[in-house]
This record gives structure tokens, C-alpha cells and sequence, in this order.
């Protein structure tokens, strides 16, 4: 069976570094220019050397977004951003605007170009035009059922990458300006303000108002990841470059066990655990988008329901001593004495584990850790591996 | 000097002072209410060319794989028409005309994709021209109308959102609503602000309320673009609209047009 590319979103060093060690193949994020999700902690010129180095060293590809619909001034020291990151060597550039491929192809040839969802490609005759532009890869549509992608993939000779997992917009990606005229905020240049899920109400002729929104409930490709290996889709990407450690470590350790069990046995044997694994991180409903056929109703967030963050985060393990077996960690949400908790890590299976006494910075037994970012120390009674974070049970 | 069209929407049109029509092809164009099948495009035609006019078909759809064979078989036909331009946004038309070596006849509207000078360049050097994005900025216009290759869309309403999910129908669903939510404008409130939702054949759009339009900021630029096209959507009798545009092309009555103009537009209400 094919390998497939497990792709994963990156808003900072730090997420870069936990997707690559929980399994990701390859990893995306932004600049501090010319990059969507202005809020995102983009990357510098030296984070993304740094990044870069910390993947590769993993055999992990790097990708960097160049996807914003430039105006005239967005061209000032593009030149040289392009030069600088072929020379640190990244893998590829994710691309929105003709004008950036020209000079990506100019600036950066020992460069992948890879065309970004925001261009909004969903066939394979637009496909073939890129093709004779130079480009490598397809960031699909979000418009497209599984039998127009499997279509596509016959007809053409890209590389096709395909979003299994995030936010979803509910409109045509980059041509959805709701966001400069509702928050003056230019959607194409990183300012989206999610205008279309926002709550609004609709006058219909009887002069009856209801409550609505536009807005689509977030992707969850789960189910479908074999059919997608089986189409042949060269790289399975996951949205989110805005979202928590946790998030990308929990997301990539889900997809990837998938992935892996799929490609080793031909099967899943119980998709039930991988559900139950995201429904735990998830904080929105999810669904499967138009890739099984068109949408239904309850695909739309027409009932939406308050967004709970989880709270199930306890903390990032920062050091384990594996002579005294003192975990060392930064609390991210409040626990106590006698809390069951969960260790998950990038290579194990999740252990479990009664917090029977612990220690602050000063040296002090505490009952609570009650303080975001606070360092808790405690002991457990087994090995720890780099990357660990704790959740509640 | 850059001249007006408009779209076709019925036979009262024709004497509009245009230089030409554009033609709404269903499907595959974005148009509301007033779009034409092939066969109504090849009558309206030579009534169009009767009156000395270009002809614009347009079809600035994106469309979807499945939908690429039955758009094929329509190019086929299309191709054999008597029209000047083909108004595309999906890339797939570009490559059919291409083959058959009609690029000449295709200008592209990026809608919100074409923001800047370099990228007008890239479409040059394709031998294409380019309709620019309607939320540019004046001081960015003026750059970019140096280049000789774009068109302007100079008034109307202005869409802002456009969903290949048709919105409403589910909604219509989701609530069980008993009225039809297809091809009517409805209001939808945000705060204090009206934006207008529409649905047709599928596809779900948003548009501003109130009519956007360009006239004072053209008295220099309006003659470094190809074409300015003033837009009939949603607006039955657009003749008064027209006779101010050509007003503006002359050089005539500026000033009172530019206080009447906005008059108008502030009592069109949808």
C-alpha cells in the first residue's frame, strides 16, 4: 500500500516540535509575512531554520504558506524571503498568487510549489493548468466528494494533498471577503474574522426572524482516511495552525495510529477508539463535509452549541529523571491530589496514574495545582519518554 | 478611453448606450435571476449584434469535477458562437478555449484574487485581460490601471461571500420552513448591519446592502481601463445609472451627477 503524508499544522516552534514527534511526516506553518493567520506566532527567518533542522533531522518535510492574495505593497522583500528560506532548504512553499509562483520560480527552484485550498482548484482541467505553470503539488478544494477526487487523481499528474481534519469555511476559500467589510479585516491577508459564524438573523417574506449562520461545523475525515489511502491522495492534511500543544500533539497521535494500522494490516479494527481519542480533544461538532456526497443540514452549525475548550490538559511534562523517576511538569489546567490522570507520549500507549503527592517550584507539598504555567514535580513509577503531556483520565 | 458595458438581463436593454453586452450563461455563471440557457444565448446574440454591440459571455463559476464533461460539451458549442469575450474564472475554460486557440477571447475575473499590479502582469504575459478586485483602494487602482489589461466592475452590488453549499435550502430544512428560500434576496442582520443572501441552483452568496460605486474616484482613472462594467443585479431599469456613466466619459455634469448618483443609490433598497 501506499505511504500517505500525514501533514500538520505548526503556529510556532514549539507545536512544530510536538507534531514532529508525535508522527507527523511533514509540517506546515507561516512566516511573519506574506502569510494567512496573522494570529498565528509566525515564524522568523532563524525559527524557521530551526525548525527546519529539528525536521529534517526527524526525516520530516517543512512546508512554509506564502498564501495571501498580495496587494502592492505585499511584494516588498519577497525577493529575498524566497532566497533565504531555499537556502535554509525548506521543502516546499504553499502559494496562493500568480504573481508569487513567478517568483518563486525565479528565487526558489530547488523548491516544491504546492497551490494553496485558497485558490480553490476542484478540477482536474485547472489542475493541468497549474501543472504547465511548474506547480507540484494541489492543495484540493474543500468542494470535492471522494469520487471527484478519485477522478482527479486518474487525470492528473500532481500531487494531490487533501484536508482531513479542522476548520472548514463555509464559502468558496479566497473568495470569501465577509471579514474586510464586517471586522475590516482582509481575509485574504491572514484577517479572517470567521464572519460566517458569527450569529445573524434572517428575515424571511412572512417577516418572520430566525436566528442564523453560515457557518460549517469543522471536518472530520476519521472514517474515510482508508478510502483516501486507497484513492491514492498523496498527503492528508490537518487544518488548525492557531490551536494548542495539546491539539496538534493528541490530533497527530490519533491520525497517525490510523494511518499506521491501516497501512500495516489493510484495516481498522475498531474505529470506535479513534473516535472516542478526538472526541476528547474536539472542541466543536465535526463532520465529514461535502467528501461523502452533499451536504445535509446537519453539517451546517445552524444549532450551535456554547464551544468548550476541553479542559482535560493537565500539563507538559518539561523533564523526567529517569533515576528518581521525578516528573518535572507546567501546568496547563487545574488538578489535585488524588486525580486520576493519563500520560500520552509519542511512542507509547497511554498510561495511567493516581497523583498521590506533589511538590511546587519552592519545595513545598501542595494539594492543588491550581496555577496555569506553575511547575509541579512528582514522582511515578515508570519510564517517561521526551514529548510526554498529562490529561485528566 | 474606456467604455461600458452591462449585463443582459431582457430585450428593453438592447438600447441601453453600452458598448456592449455581457451574457449570463446557466449554468456556470454567478449571475442572479436574469441568466440564459445556450439555446435563449444564441437568439439573444444577433439581437445584441443588431445594435452594434460586443458580446460578453460569461461564465465565472468555478466548477467542480463533476461538472467538467457537461461543461466541456457546452464549450464545444460556445466556441462557434459570435461573441467577443468569454468572462472565466475557472481555470479548466482557460485551458479549452487555449487549445483551440481562442485565448484572445478571454478575460479573467479573479473576483477577489487580483489585488495587485504584478499580479495583472502575470495575466499579461498570458495575453489575458483581468477584471480587478471591486474592495482595491483609489491610490491602488491608479497603479494598477497602468497596466493596459484591466477591466473594472464600477457599480453595483457587491458580492462577499459565494458557497458552493446552498445555504438556505438547508436552513429551510434544518427549521422546517414552509417558504421556498431560493431565488429571492432576503435580509440577514448583523448588529446594525444589513447584508443581503441569496441562493440559485445550489450555490448560496452574500452581498452588500447597499449598492458600492466608484464616480469621483474615476474623473482620472477612466480612461485607463479597458472596460467599466456597471452591474444589473438585482436592479430592474439600470438607464439612469448608464446615462451618468456616460456622462462621466464625456466629462459632463460631474458634479451634479456625483450628488444624484448618490442619491440614487441610497434609495435603491432591496
Amino acid at each position: 500500500m501506499k505511504k500517505v503524508e500525514l501533514l500538520i499544522p505548526a503556529g510556532d516552534l514549539e507545536r512544530l516540535k510536538y507534531a514532529v514527534m508525535y508522527g507527523a511526516d511533514a509540517v506546515y506553518f507561516g512566516g511573519i509575512n506574506f502569510s494567512l493567520r496573522a494570529k498565528a506566532s509566525n515564524f522568523s527567518l532563524e525559527d524557521i531554520e530551526e525548525g527546519v533542522k529539528f525536521a529534517h533531522k526527524h526525516k520530516v518535510k517543512v512546508y512554509v504558506t506564502l498564501n495571501i492574495v498580495p496587494h502592492n505593497e505585499d511584494f516588498e522583500g519577497l525577493k529575498e524571503y524566497l532566497k533565504a528560506l531555499s537556502k535554509i532548504g525548506i521543502d516546499g512553499l504553499i502559494i496562493t498568487s500568480f504573481a508569487y509562483l513567478d517568483l518563486v520560480n525565479k528565487y526558489a527552484k530547488n523548491v516544491e510549489k504546492h497551490i494553496s485550498t485558497q485558490s480553490s482548484v476542484i478540477n482536474s482541467d485547472a489542475i493541468k493548468f497549474y501543472e504547465n505553470l511548474g506547480v507540484d503539488r494541489i492543495v484540493l478544494g474543500r468542494e470535492l466528494n471522494l469520487d471527484e477526487i478519485k477522478a482527479i487523481k486518474e487525470k492528473t499528474n500532481s500531487k494531490l494533498e487533501v484536508f482531513i481534519h479542522g476548520g472548514m469555511c463555509a464559502g468558496l476559500s479566497g473568495r470569501c471577503i465577509l471579514s474586510n467589510y464586517m471586522a475590516d479585516r482582509d481575509a485574504n491577508r491572514g484577517g479572517c474574522a470567521h464572519s460566517c459564524r458569527w450569529n445573524y438573523s434572517l428575515k424571511l417574506e412572512s417577516g418572520k426572524l430566525h436566528d442564523f449562520t453560515m457557518g460549517s461545523k469543522d471536518l472530520s475525515a476519521l472514517g474515510l482516511i482508508p478510502k483516501m489511502i486507497d484513492l491514492g491522495i498523496d498527503s492528508l492534511k490537518i487544518e488548525g495552525r492557531m490551536k494548542s500543544v495539546y491539539y496538534i500533539a493528541s490530533i497527530t497521535r490519533i491520525y497517525r495510529a490510523l494511518i499506521d494500522e491501516y497501512l500495516e494490516t489493510g484495516e481498522i479494527a475498531d474505529f470506535k477508539i479513534y473516535e472516542e481519542e478526538l472526541r476528547s480533544v474536539e472542541s466543536r461538532e465535526t463532520a465529514t463535509g461535502f467528501l461523502e456526497g452533499d451536504i445535509k443540514p446537519d453539517e451546517q452549525y445552524f444549532d450551535p452549541k456554547l464551544e468548550n475548550a476541553p479542559k482535560n490538559f493537565l500539563g507538559k511534562v518539561l523533564d523526567f529523571d529517569s533515576k528518581t523517576n521525578i516528573v518535572t511538569l507546567e501546568q496547563r489546567n487545574n488538578f489535585k491530589i488524588g486525580d486520576e490522570v493519563e500520560f500520552i507520549s509519542p511512542h507509547k500507549k497511554a498510561i495511567s496514574f493516581v497523583i498521590e503527592e506533589m511538590e511546587n517550584s519552592d519545595g513545598e507539598k501542595i494539594e492543588v495545582a491550581p496555577h496555569p504555567l506553575e511547575i509541579i514535580t512528582f514522582k511515578v513509577s515508570f519510564k517517561l519518554e521526551e514529548g510526554t503531556l498529562m490529561r485528566k483520565k | 478611453m474606456s467604455k461600458l458595458i452591462t449585463d443582459y438581463t431582457k430585450a428593453k436593454d438592447l438600447k441601453l448606450d453600452v458598448s456592449g453586452f455581457i451574457i449570463n450563461f446557466k449554468p456556470y455563471s454567478l449571475f442572479p435571476k436574469y441568466r440564459f440557457s445556450l439555446e435563449e444565448v444564441k437568439k439573444i446574440i444577433p439581437k445584441i449584434r443588431k445594435e452594434n454591440k460586443l458580446v460578453f459571455l460569461n461564465m465565472d463559476a468555478l466548477i467542480r469535477e463533476k461538472d467538467l464533461e457537461n461543461l466541456k460539451e457546452l464549450l464545444k458549442i460556445i466556441i462557434t458562437l459570435d461573441f467577443d469575450y468569454l468572462i472565466f474564472h475557472d481555470f479548466a475554460i482557460y485551458n479549452y478555449l487555449k487549445k483551440k486557440g481562442l485565448e484572445n477571447k478571454l478575460i479573467y475575473d479573479g473576483k477577489t484574487m487580483v489585488t495587485s499590479k504584478n499580479e495583472l502582469a502575470f495575466f499579461k504575459k498570458q495575453n489575458l485581460s483581468v477584471f480587478v478586485s471591486r474592495e482595491l483602494k483609489k491610490d491602488e487602482l491608479e497603479v494598477i490601471s497602468k497596466l493596459d489589461n484591466a477591466l473594472l466592475e464600477v457599480f453595483g452590488f457587491e458580492r462577499i461571500f459565494y458557497s458552493k453549499r446552498p445555504i438556505l435550502s438547508l436552513f429551510k430544512e434544518f427549521k422546517n420552513i414552509d417558504e421556498q428560500l431560493t431565488n429571492k434576496v432576503y435580509k440577514l442582520k448583523e448588529k446594525d448591519d444589513l447584508y443581503l443572501a441569496y441562493e440559485e441552483d445550489g450555490e448560496y452568496f452574500v452581498y452588500l446592502e447597499k449598492i458600492k460605486y466608484l464616480y469621483d474616484e474615476l474623473k482620472d482613472l477612466k480612461n485607463n481601463f479597458k472596460y467599466l462594467k456597471i452591474s444589473h443585479a438585482f436592479i430592474e431599469d439600470i438607464t439612469y445609472v448608464i446615462d451618468k456613466y456616460n456622462d462621466l466619459l464625456n466629462d459632463k455634469n460631474l458634479e451634479e451627477n456625483s450628488k444624484l448618483l448618490e442619491k440614487y443609490v441610497n434609495e435603491v433598497t432591496l
